[in-house]
């Protein structure tokens, strides 16, 4: 299966290199002797302009399996990420993430990203992934604004 | 000229082969009873004078239709590709007269009969929406495209728009186009291939070609059920089975990677057609890809193989 998973990933580069969405970077992994991991993509998301997330930029870090695009790849923010969908760990709870629910291998690099922009400023209350984030968002409005913010300020552009 | 007569005279044109039709005339006759018979303003969301008679009537049409075009279309691509003694047998058989003219000819009446019968449909759907104010006739399409039901699901469609392709440019010179038809094309946007169809009143159809696995033009590629196109090797990697099983071995539970219907690999279709035309047409790339799925196979097979002894000795 991994020759599927590179050969898709190689595509995937590929088509990125080519046009992607303002702001976002999405870059394979270097390793120490300077070659390609395909398997491991660094990336960030910009906040969305107009939101709480504006200004911030997410580093993101995407793990792929030897059996992608039949299985997700998973997504991970920094440790204790704060949204009411980010796991403690930093993992992200999305459905499109979800092999059983509407994950699907059509879904690409690009859509997975922008889906999760989407999802900063739309959070899902129906599936929390940690205590924090979502009784904030929940009870005390203003102070979720804050702290979004707040973690906005926390990842600038990378100059 | 409304498209009802342009139906009608092309059916009659073709009547000679007999073929099912959509009852246009039908249809309206029992939308417009319907709008009769209404107290109302507007149908209510289920009417008992449609529903018991439009959309069985109409389901009916669309599963001769469908059945028949798939029929001649897997006849045809029979003479087509025969080879060897299949062919011999063929022609003792008196099946084989056709040249190649002739063919392509059947083909081209085949891909406007597919074409034509689609349209009618959805603008007798569109009517039945407009009349009613609802979104039945959506829903009653959607219902059809999970039975296989519509022709544009057809994987035979595909063929055949390759095999026109294919025989266009090989054999002969094309005759007049006929007034309904402006053609199929293999066309290259970015450097992804559609299968491009026209039919008269800019009514046109786009296949894609891209496998949405490896993002690549597909190879030896394979229609599932469900309508949609995947490599052989993709297909067979997403549906868990190893080349060597192949597709019919998939588990009925395992889903299409792009609408996630289940059961849809069984019955998948090899598009040997297509895989001409594409092979033809991307030559490097055919080289390239061919060379590095013998490898994939070959590891498969050895694979299998020694599982096979495994069991076998009971290790």
């Amino acid at each position: 299966m991994s020759g599927i998973a590179r050969g898709r990933l190689a595509e995937e580069r590929k088509s990125w290199r080519k046009n992607h969405p303002h702001g976002f970077v999405a870059k394979p992994e270097t390793l120490p002797d300077g070659t390609v991991n395909l398997m491991v993509w660094h990336c960030t998301i910009p906040g969305k302009t107009g939101t709480d997330w504006e200004g911030g930029y997410f580093p993101l870090t995407m793990h792929f399996s030897e059996d992608y695009p039949s299985k997700p790849p998973k997504c991970k923010f920094p440790q204790g990420f704060f949204h009411p969908n980010v796991y403690p760990s930093g993992t992200v709870c999305l459905s499109i993430l979800n092999e059983d629910s509407g994950w699907r291998p059509a879904i690409t690099v690009k859509q997975i990203l922008v889906g999760i922009q989407d999802l900063l400023d739309q959070p899902n209350p129906a599936d929390p992934a940690q205590t924090e984030g979502y009784h904030l968002f929940i009870q005390d409005a203003a102070e979720y604004k804050r702290r979004v913010r707040q973690q906005s300020k926390q990842y600038p552009p990378l100059v | 000229m409304k498209f009802c007569k342009t139906y009608q005279q092309y059916m009659q044109g073709h009547g000679h082969n007999k073929l099912p039709s959509v009852g246009f005339k039908n249809l309206k006759k029992i939308i417009k009873s319907c709008r009769r018979a209404s107290t109302q303003p507007t149908c209510p969301d289920h009417c008992p004078v449609c529903d018991g008679t439009f959309f069985p009537s109409l389901l009916n049409e669309m599963s001769d239709i469908v059945g028949c075009f798939n029929q001649r279309a897997q006849q045809l691509l029979e003479l087509h590709l025969a080879s060897g003694f299949r062919k011999y047998f063929l022609m003792l058989k008196g099946k084989l007269h056709k040249n190649h003219t002739a063919l392509i000819e059947e083909g081209k009446d085949l891909v406007i009969y597919a074409l034509i019968n689609s349209i009618a449909i959805r603008k007798i759907l569109k009517k039945y929406d407009k009349i009613h104010y609802s979104k039945q006739g959506q829903l009653f399409k959607s219902k059809v495209q999970t039975m296989h039901k519509e022709i544009l699901q057809s994987p035979w469609l595909c063929e055949l728009i390759a095999l026109h392709i294919n025989l266009r440019e090989t054999k002969s010179k094309p005759r007049e186009a006929s007034a309904l038809f402006d053609g199929c094309y293999l066309t290259f946007t970015d450097g992804k291939p559609s299968l491009t169809c026209e039919l008269f009143d800019s009514v046109k159809i786009d296949i894609d070609l891209t496998c949405s696995i490896c993002l690549d033009t597909v190879f030896d590629s394979v229609s599932l059920t469900c309508g949609h196109i995947f490599c052989y090797t993709c297909a067979c990697s997403t549906a868990s089975v190893t080349i060597v099983d192949g597709l019919k071995a998939a588990n009925p539970k395992e889903k299409c990677p792009l609408c996630r219907e289940g059961r849809v690999y069984e019955d998948a279709v090899h598009l040997e057609e297509l895989n001409i035309l594409l092979g033809r047409s991307c030559r490097e790339y055919w080289e390239q890809r061919l060379q590095m799925e013998r490898v994939e196979r070959v590891k498969q097979v050895k694979e299998h193989w020694e599982t096979q002894c495994r069991a076998f000795m009971g290790i």
